[in-house]
């Protein structure tokens, strides 16, 4: 690379950055996100705690249950139906409400006074029969519905139990896991406390977040690598320019101009987002390598794409069907993300060695395999060594292409001469 | 003796079955205003951008300054080529700078520069407008400065005065002069003939891509001069046996066009015309316009094409 390049980059670089476009994007886009996130936070909140607040009616026809007994036991062993209540945000557990009749209680449950209605059958402590009366609450009122049956069998554990068994036996068997320890083996064999909650998300966050980052960067460069070239193309400044500067220079200029533009906006969001967080989740428990590993696949995957950004740019008639063609780009891209259960469920296994071998899959599919797991070393070496010569294949390809379409203002290169241009290349 | 800014030996370039250039050559020297001619599609293009190191010929060879081109020769040739653009959204200045700082100058040479030549092109007034709030005569200035800017050694210049009024035509046109006069070899492609007769003093002429003309413009005038004579006198041209065809022309000089027989030379009917006791005031060979000898021989070649299919 010359210095003419380097005046390229940063021409390119400037010129996008002042763009107002840019600054509208780069501006819009976290007050956008921030709005949509804020609104489904508040929603999600509100639905919640309105769902685990509210009471649930019984009518006990085999009077087993003893509700001010089970209440109290519920408040000193909380079992974990008890402790997710918590956790979801409700300020008091769902209280359980005697009624003498079904029709009072099913009255109540249509005026929205009550959350559900459990009959107790008179035939209970043979039959176990119970009848449950609900309204519907759509897909997420399963959730709250697996809550309240949670509630009401640790209420008739607790009644039946009661006068039966007494003090740690009671204890044991009302809430027989409530202080269970878990033990972890590493993959070295070595045994330690298992992390839990934030412990063992921000490793994973912080090994997820190359990734994240480099969809997100892929995304956004990708219009301005194609919008630019082709662009530049249509004001008939290539002629100009491949007068004063070798193509290869004009083509890295650009790609690394453009690119900056496109990780700077990156680089400010990732900074709204995770500065604040950087406690919460612990990024910096994140094994130095593995996020080492990540950002070197993040490199690799942002240059290969950039330079397929900035040819599908040259080829296009206008910045629509450039944009259109540069669409089948960030579909590859995000390509595995369609596979991501199979991917976590078998990081080493076949689909995903795969997909890593392949260069426009493969260092996403890196990225999410080292969230998830050790990938043996010859994956490591081997797939690094065919993104970095994806990368100069490309690169050298978009040259030959950009050097041929300064000839064809207006036209789009039928699949012969594209052949040809690219054996020449 | 120093080597020829442009040497083309034998080029040829052919795109799939369409023969762009066959068997071109030329060279332009230090210190010329050297034309390229031809109707559209006559291969112009691709002979600047052959030079330029853009297209590489199928066979042949092209020497800047003595040798193959160099990379670093395109910091040594100013070029404005005939599918121009600029960059619409910057201003004038920023757009100069960063076509300078491409050339390999300093910000400090392009700003002296700069001053120079927007000076020269009288653009201080919008030097920091953006190019699209500019005229296209403006923006014709500004890209001529693009290449000037560097002072290169070679001028390659599509259609110079496009967009420009007379006045800035004018300006261009000296400029381009005074360029040749401080040595720089320019190549001017253009369908002006009167830049070309004014500028230049050879030219090559292209036609489907081959060679139809080439050499002085004098004397390539002299090859294609007319019979045709320009008197005025009070003479009854009609009574002579000298004069086959007689016109009246009555703009800018009123006057008779004369064309004489066939075997009857100027001096034969100057001799007539003295003998008859006419009163002369003027008697001249009119050139034939550099117009006419282009449209003679682009009309010659598509009847010799249309004989040869």
């Amino acid at each position: 690379m010359t210095r003419r390049a380097l005046v390229v980059a940063r021409w390119e670089f400037l010129t996008t950055i002042t763009r107002r476009a840019y600054i509208v994007a780069l501006v819009a886009t976290p007050l956008l996100y921030g709005a949509v996130l804020g609104a489904r936070v508040f929603a999600a909140r509100v639905t919640s705690q309105g769902a685990t607040t509210q009471a649930i009616a019984v009518v006990d026809h085999a009077r087993v249950l003893d509700l001010a007994f089970a209440s109290e036991q519920a408040r000193l062993t909380p079992s974990p139906a008890e402790r997710t209540d918590a956790e979801a945000g409700a300020s008091r557990p769902m209280e359980l409400v005697a009624y003498g009749e079904e029709p009072r209680a099913l009255a109540d449950l249509r005026a929205r006074r009550v959350g559900a209605v459990f009959v107790i059958d008179a035939g209970y402590r043979t039959t176990g029969a119970v009848t449950v009366y609900e309204t519907d609450s759509g897909l997420f009122g399963v959730v709250v519905g697996e809550r309240r049956r949670a509630r009401i069998a640790d209420a008739l554990r607790a009644s039946l139990m009661q006068g039966t068994v007494s003090g740690d036996t009671f204890v044991r068997a009302y809430a027989p896991m409530a202080h269970a320890k878990s033990i972890q083996m590493d993959a070295q064999g070595r045994l330690e406390s298992a992390r839990t909650g934030l412990a063992v998300a921000g490793p994973v966050v912080g090994s997820f977040t190359p990734f994240l980052l480099l969809t997100m960067a892929i995304f956004l460069s990708a219009g301005y690598l194609q919008q630019a070239t082709n662009e530049e193309r249509h004001s008939k400044m290539l002629e100009i320019l491949v007068s004063s500067l070798s193509t290869d220079d004009l083509v890295v200029g650009k790609i690394l101009g453009l690119s900056a533009a496109g990780l700077l906006q990156v680089a400010i969001y990732a900074g709204l987002l995770l500065v604040p967080t950087l406690n919460l989740f612990g990024l910096v428990g994140v094994p130095l390598l593995k996020l080492l590993l990540s950002l070197t696949y993040f490199a690799i995957g942002y240059l290969l794409f950039a330079c397929l950004m900035a040819g599908t740019g040259m080829l296009g008639r206008t910045s629509q069907s450039s944009a259109q063609l540069s669409a089948i780009w960030t579909l590859i891209a995000t390509g595995p993300t369609f596979v991501l259960p199979v991917l976590i469920a078998a990081p080493n296994g076949v689909v995903a060695r795969v997909l890593s071998y392949i260069p426009l899959t493969g260092p996403v599919t890196m990225m999410l395999r080292l969230a998830v797991t050790d990938p043996p070393a010859v994956d490591i070496v081997a797939t690094m060594g065919i993104g970095l010569a994806a990368i100069y294949v490309t690169l050298r390809s978009m040259i030959a292409l950009s050097r041929a379409t300064t000839l064809m203002y207006g036209q789009r290169p039928n699949l012969p001469q594209l052949m040809r241009w690219l054996r020449q290349a | 003796m120093a080597p020829l800014p442009i040497r083309v030996d034998a080029i040829s370039k052919q795109y799939d079955h369409v023969v762009a250039l066959e068997d071109i050559s030329f060279e332009v020297r230090p210190g010329e205003v050297f034309a390229v001619l031809g109707p559209n599609g006559a291969g112009k293009t691709t002979l600047v951008r052959t030079i330029l190191d853009i297209i590489r010929p199928d066979r042949g060879r092209v020497e800047v300054f003595g040798r193959p081109f160099k990379p670093e020769d395109r910091d040594r040739i100013g070029y404005l080529p005939e599918e121009r653009g600029l960059y619409l959204r910057q201003s004038v200045s920023e757009v100069l700078s960063y076509l300078g700082a491409l050339k390999g100058l300093t910000q400090r040479d392009v700003r002296s520069r700069l001053s120079t030549w927007i000076e020269r092109f009288e653009l201080g007034s919008v030097v920091d407008r953006r190019i699209e709030q500019l005229s296209k005569g403006n923006q014709q200035k500004v890209q001529l400065i693009a290449a000037l800017l560097a002072n290169p050694l070679i001028l390659i210049l599509d259609e110079p005065l496009s967009g420009l009024d007379p006045v800035g035509a004018r300006l261009v046109s000296s400029v381009i002069a005074e360029c040749a006069a401080g040595g720089q070899a320019v190549l001017l492609s253009t369908h002006q003939m009167g830049l070309v007769e004014a500028l230049c003093g050879r030219l090559f002429m292209l036609a489907r891509g081959r060679c139809v003309l080439y050499g002085e413009v004098p004397t390539i005038k002299r090859t294609y001069a007319s019979d045709v004579l320009f008197v005025q006198s009070d003479a009854n041209y009609a009574s002579s046996p000298c004069v086959a065809q007689v016109e009246s022309v009555g703009h800018p000089d009123p006057g008779a066009m004369i064309r004489l027989r066939d075997g009857v030379s100027a001096p034969e009917f100057l001799r007539w015309l003295v003998a008859s006791g006419a009163t002369i005031e003027r008697f001249e060979r009119r050139s034939t316009p550099l117009e006419d000898i282009f449209v003679q021989v682009v009309a010659e070649q598509q009847r010799a094409r249309q004989v040869h299919t």
